[in-house]
């Protein structure tokens, strides 16, 4: 009689393991039901939005939400910027600020001819924002306005041009022998009427390259003509009142094509 | 702290501090009380600026400032946060060690003046008038000239000082 040969028991982790292949089936069943998910969401939202989808029939789902899956496991996630809102009226009204936010509003929305009214706007903003800068550090020197020792509200000969002068020298704002001319408000005719304390302050004062030019202002010298009145503009007045003159014009602008933006 | 027995206003001379002064530039000021005498900005200490000043008061006498000693900022929490925001610069309040010079006669004071004012035209210089913003353009060293002459007919100290800064106690 044949002798009967012992059951073979198969070593883990082949084909025939039931405790594997039971393993195996669950992930199957589980996975199938998130691809058919999957898929079924993916027809439903076409349906809706009219996408196109490698599906054309029901049946398909299921191969279509697994590739969908897999799509999803494979891809990177997508890391978005966080939008740049338009700056409001006031907002961009800030020197250079304003303009420049503005520029990068247009840029991520793709409107390069109002990005590149802005970049104009910002390039024409930054003198007077290097001004409002330079304007701050003087103010925590104590240069920016003159204060006399004494009584610096009652005794308007403590502001007196002669104090002024001597003080602007100390303070390094006008080299020595440097002519300071008196810009925006005149020492004399009208400007007699302003007090000493307001007209004698830095920010009233230009100081000239050379006599010859602070003269020509007011008259001719010699056989140098007395400047126009675009010269005495250019020469004759501080560099901040022509860089706000500057800053003003091209916020205008910029102004003006917010409007007719939001007029369309 | 005792202080010198002064005849206010006091007329000063000291050295310029101004960037690219020269020596022998000199610069006149005025005080007008004892609180002047013994305030200062705290850039006249950076600069040493009271040391070496002379003082000529209202009866003909001189001192020398010899030295300077800061005790600090003069003010309370409220007069500093009122000069922070604007109204005036820190003041630190000093004390300064006087030697007497003796007494100077008014000669010699107005001569000492009238260099001090040709050594430094800068504090002296109506820039606008030599521009000729109202009227022709006139010369610097006429107008020095004729301030240097008001000066020379003053006839005490504190008539010195109203010539040179239009106020004083004349």
């Amino acid at each position: 009689m044949a002798q009967q040969s012992p059951a073979r028991r198969k070593p883990p982790g082949s084909q025939d393991d039931i405790d594997a292949w039971m393993r195996r089936r669950n992930d199957h069943v589980q996975g199938a039901g998130e691809a058919e998910a999957a898929g079924r969401k993916a027809w439903v939202t076409a349906i809706r939005t009219g996408e196109h989808l490698p599906a054309a029939h029901p049946s398909e789902v299921r191969a279509l939400g697994r590739h969908a899956l897999e799509a999803l496991q494979t891809s990177r996630p997508i890391v978005r910027p966080m939008p740049i809102q338009e700056p409001n009226p006031a907002e961009s009204m800030i020197p250079f600020v304003g303009p420049a936010w503005a520029f990068a509003a247009d840029m991520q929305n793709r409107r390069y001819r109002h990005a590149a009214v802005d970049a104009v706007g910002a390039a024409i903003d930054a003198p007077f924002a290097n001004a409002l800068v330079k304007g701050g550090r003087r103010i925590a020197e104590d240069t920016a306005f003159f204060r006399p020792k004494t009584k610096p509200w009652l005794d308007d000969a403590s502001y007196a041009w002669r104090h002024v002068r001597d003080w602007m020298g100390e303070a390094k704002i006008l080299e020595k022998g440097q002519h300071g001319h008196h810009a925006l408000i005149p020492q004399n005719g009208w400007g007699k009427r302003v007090p000493n304390a307001i007209k004698n302050q830095p920010l009233n004062i230009k100081g000239m390259p050379d006599p010859v030019t602070h003269g020509r202002l007011h008259h001719r010298m010699g056989n140098l003509p007395r400047f126009n009145a675009p010269q005495r503009y250019l020469h004759g007045t501080p560099g901040w009142w022509k860089a706000a003159h500057a800053s003003a014009a091209g916020h205008a602008a910029t102004a003006a094509m917010v409007h007719r933006k939001r007029s369309r | 702290m005792m202080l010198p027995p002064f005849h206010f206003p006091v007329l000063s001379i000291r050295c310029s501090v101004v960037p690219g002064a020269v020596p022998g530039e000199e610069h006149i000021d005025h005080f007008k009380n004892y609180w002047d005498l013994t305030h200062c900005r705290a850039r006249d200490l950076e600069n040493h600026a009271l040391v070496g000043m002379l003082l000529f008061d209202s009866a003909g006498r001189c001192w020398r400032i010899e030295s300077v000693q800061d005790l600090g900022i003069d003010a309370t929490f409220w007069g500093w946060l009122f000069r922070m925001i604007g109204a005036d610069s820190l003041l630190h309040r000093i004390s300064c060690e006087f030697v007497e010079k003796g007494p100077v006669p008014l000669e010699a004071l107005r001569e000492r003046v009238c260099a001090a004012i040709a050594g430094n035209p800068d504090q002296w210089r109506d820039d606008e008038a030599i521009a000729g913003e109202d009227g022709p353009p006139q010369d610097e060293w006429e107008m020095l000239a004729a301030l240097q002459d008001k000066v020379r007919q003053a006839q005490s100290v504190p008539q010195i000082i109203t010539v040179l800064f239009d106020e004083g106690a004349a």
